[in-house]
């Protein structure tokens, strides 16, 4: 279904600058996506760590002035007794909790889909308190020539999903928060619908069965409601944990095509097709019963978090679906088809 | 009455609990968190009652003092929704808005807990509107008027343990949502916080939130009532906190019950100046408790800014 690019992975955390004096990149992932002026903007999630040293554990950190987010470093003697290592996720301090690893988002573009120039600074940065732990897994849509980006803004209340619009990709506006923790996984669709916006968002349910993915409408982008549940993870292997939206719908005669991730047996994720009403979207038309895509190559299947495909940005070049997906947890890769043979793959 | 008592800034009702299970006429498993309002010289709250079955409704009590109660044999709110509402609706709160009483509650099913909004002018009939909320969060207080031009509501998602505001202009899209009150490591209230009782305008024009916060104890969680004022234009803006507790389970029926050490509330109603809480005793009664304005804003001030 999909052709794997020769050239993947794309883009490697040896590929990204790191932001700050004494962290290291060690994942450029899980790519947004989205044309603008005949090129491939990718907005990547990009994890940071500390460069570290024998006795020390060194974890980033971000203070936050007026508005403005700084990031630093944090550093504990090995021994202090204080000090407790959660897992490889990050240590505990005096019962704060410090991630091993936090993420903002950068621009990289390309004029021919494949060779990618990533900026050597960050675009959108943790900048409060909700956003202490990072800035993660953006999601971009054009409507009327403004760029909404939606990303999870990670936080002592784990995640949930914020807003920020540009129209350039220079500068950008953070619009707030749009979905309470914990819910992430927001697919806004590229027009309204019976004259509401659309998305499709993933909230989490503790105690009541597996995330599943949701339907909500809004008036303007910023509030939100009529949520329901539409999709449901499946009793297959693929589908064993949770579900979630991926990049925006794309819409085609049959109806609105998705591209939503799977996280099943063993933690792996994979990568299905669902197509939505065009005019009633919480009404599910086909969802593949296959995966588009799963774990296979090396760098899919080893990692940072092996065994990870997870895309969260699409875009339609010269008539082909360029699918950006995250592998491993680590790299930026693609993969081509075209939006006529997943259809008929249904 | 022993000393200690003297000292209490909620005051229990010396005929506590209101309500249990023996004062209905039918067999229930549960009864637990009321919402409530004076409408007429009557005292009427929406009690939580959980059926033999375990689903959860909604019935009415009416009483002419506050104090003695007579429960409806037939529920008020039952599940509404095959959906949402499949295992049952609870924790009913009542805002007294204009001319009307919107009541906003927990609607809990497989796919988890969330909030839904009604509208009743006479309880007698009532008038679903949507659900609200996203899955996965509780409270749901609607402010008893609007802030700066849109209505405003309060919510716990259980993710982080926070209070948060949300704004909408047609009580269908909301957004703008924010953190107004945390969690506090080594105070009474460190793992979790939710709002209890609607905001009520006090006579200065701040916002009185009796909060719920939460102890986890190796016993299992301790829930205790406090209180905090939020600003008069921006009630997103906590302006004072107690930091001790208004109200801990003490009493044998806060203490023994469904579920132990426990004192929750949905509803009360301001007299003058005097407040009377309604609250649930461990999940098993309702009880009264009473305190003024004034009283929790001493608390208040005792804590020298310390939210």
């Amino acid at each position: 279904m999909f052709k794997r690019c020769e050239k993947n992975p794309l883009i490697c955390p040896s590929d990204v600058k790191p932001s700050t004096e004494g962290y290291r990149v060690v994942g450029a992932f899980n790519p947004g996506a989205v044309l603008f002026n005949d090129e491939v903007i990718l907005l990547l999630r990009v994890a940071e760590s500390c460069i570290q040293e024998p006795g020390k554990v060194r974890a980033p950190v971000y203070r936050f002035e007026q508005g403005r987010g700084i990031p630093g470093i944090m550093e504990f003697d090995e021994n202090n007794p204080d000090l407790s290592l959660k897992d490889t996720r990050g240590v505990v301090y005096k019962g704060k909790d410090y991630l091993s690893s936090i993420s903002h988002l950068r621009l990289a573009r390309s004029t021919d889909g494949i060779n990618f120039t990533v900026e050597p600074t960050p675009f959108i940065c943790p900048s409060s308190p909700d956003e202490e732990y990072g800035t993660e897994d953006a999601r971009i849509v054009n409507i009327d020539g403004t760029f909404y980006i939606n990303y999870s803004a990670v936080s002592t209340d784990s995640w949930c999903t914020a807003l920020a619009t540009t129209t350039d990709f220079k500068d950008y506006k953070k619009q707030g928060i749009i979905f309470h923790p914990e819910n992430k996984d927001i697919s806004i669709f590229p027009e309204k619908i019976n004259k509401k916006y659309v998305a499709l968002h993933r909230p989490n349910n503790s105690g009541f069965g597996k995330a599943s993915i949701w339907y909500a409408q809004s008036p303007d982008l910023l509030h939100w409601g009529n949520h329901k549940c539409i999709v449901r993870p499946r009793n297959m292997a693929y589908e064993s944990m949770k579900i979630g939206g991926g990049s925006a719908p794309i819409k085609t005669d049959a109806g609105w095509l998705c591209i939503y991730h799977a996280k099943g047996d063993n933690s792996r994720y994979s990568l299905f097709a669902l197509l939505l009403d065009l005019e009633y979207p919480w009404k599910v038309i086909k969802r593949g019963t296959t995966p588009l895509l799963e774990p296979e190559y090396d760098y899919e299947t080893s990692g940072f978090f092996g065994n990870v495909v997870f895309t969260n940005g699409i875009v339609i070049k010269d008539g082909q679906l360029f699918m950006y997906y995250g592998s491993s947890d680590e790299t930026t890769c693609l993969a081509v088809t075209t939006v006529e043979k997943i259809l008929a793959g249904f | 009455m022993p000393r200690k008592k003297q000292h209490d800034i909620i005051h229990r009702w010396e005929g506590n609990p209101v309500i249990t299970m023996e004062d209905l006429s039918f067999q229930v498993s549960g009864i637990c968190n009321a919402g409530a309002v004076k409408i007429d010289n009557i005292y009427l709250l929406l009690v939580t009652i959980e059926t033999l079955r375990g689903h959860k409704k909604l019935y009415i009590a009416r009483s002419e003092d506050g104090r003695y109660f007579d429960v409806d044999d037939k529920p008020f709110m039952a599940q509404a929704d095959k959906k949402y509402e499949e295992i049952g609706v609870m924790d009913g709160r009542i805002t007294p808005f204009e001319d009307t009483y919107y009541i906003s509650y927990i609607a809990e099913s497989h796919y988890g807990y969330r909030i839904r909004l009604a509208k009743t002018d006479d309880f007698k009939t009532v008038t679903r509107l949507g659900f609200v909320s996203e899955v996965d969060i509780k409270g749901g207080a609607l402010f008893p008027e609007k802030i700066n031009g849109r209505f405003a509501r309060l919510e716990r998602p259980w993710s982080g343990g926070r209070i948060w505001i949300s704004y909408s202009e047609d009580l269908v899209y909301w957004g703008g949502s924010e953190v107004i009150l945390s969690p506090r490591a080594g105070y009474w209230d460190p793992h979790r916080v939710g709002d209890a009782v609607p905001p009520i305008r006090v006579k200065d024009g701040r916002w009185l939130l009796i909060y719920y916060g939460i102890k986890d104890t190796s016993a299992g969680p301790l829930f205790r009532i406090g209180a905090v004022f939020l600003d008069a234009d921006d009630p997103a803006r906590v302006v004072s906190r107690t930091n001790i507790p208004i109200l801990s389970p003490r009493e044998r029926y806060e203490r023994v019950g469904d579920i132990q050490n426990l004192v929750f509330s949905c509803g009360a109603i301001l007299e003058n100046e005097n407040l009377l809480l309604y609250y649930g005793g461990s999940d098993s009664c309702i009880c009264l408790g009473s305190t003024t304005i004034d009283r929790i804003d001493q608390e208040c001030l005792k804590s020298k800014g310390e939210i």
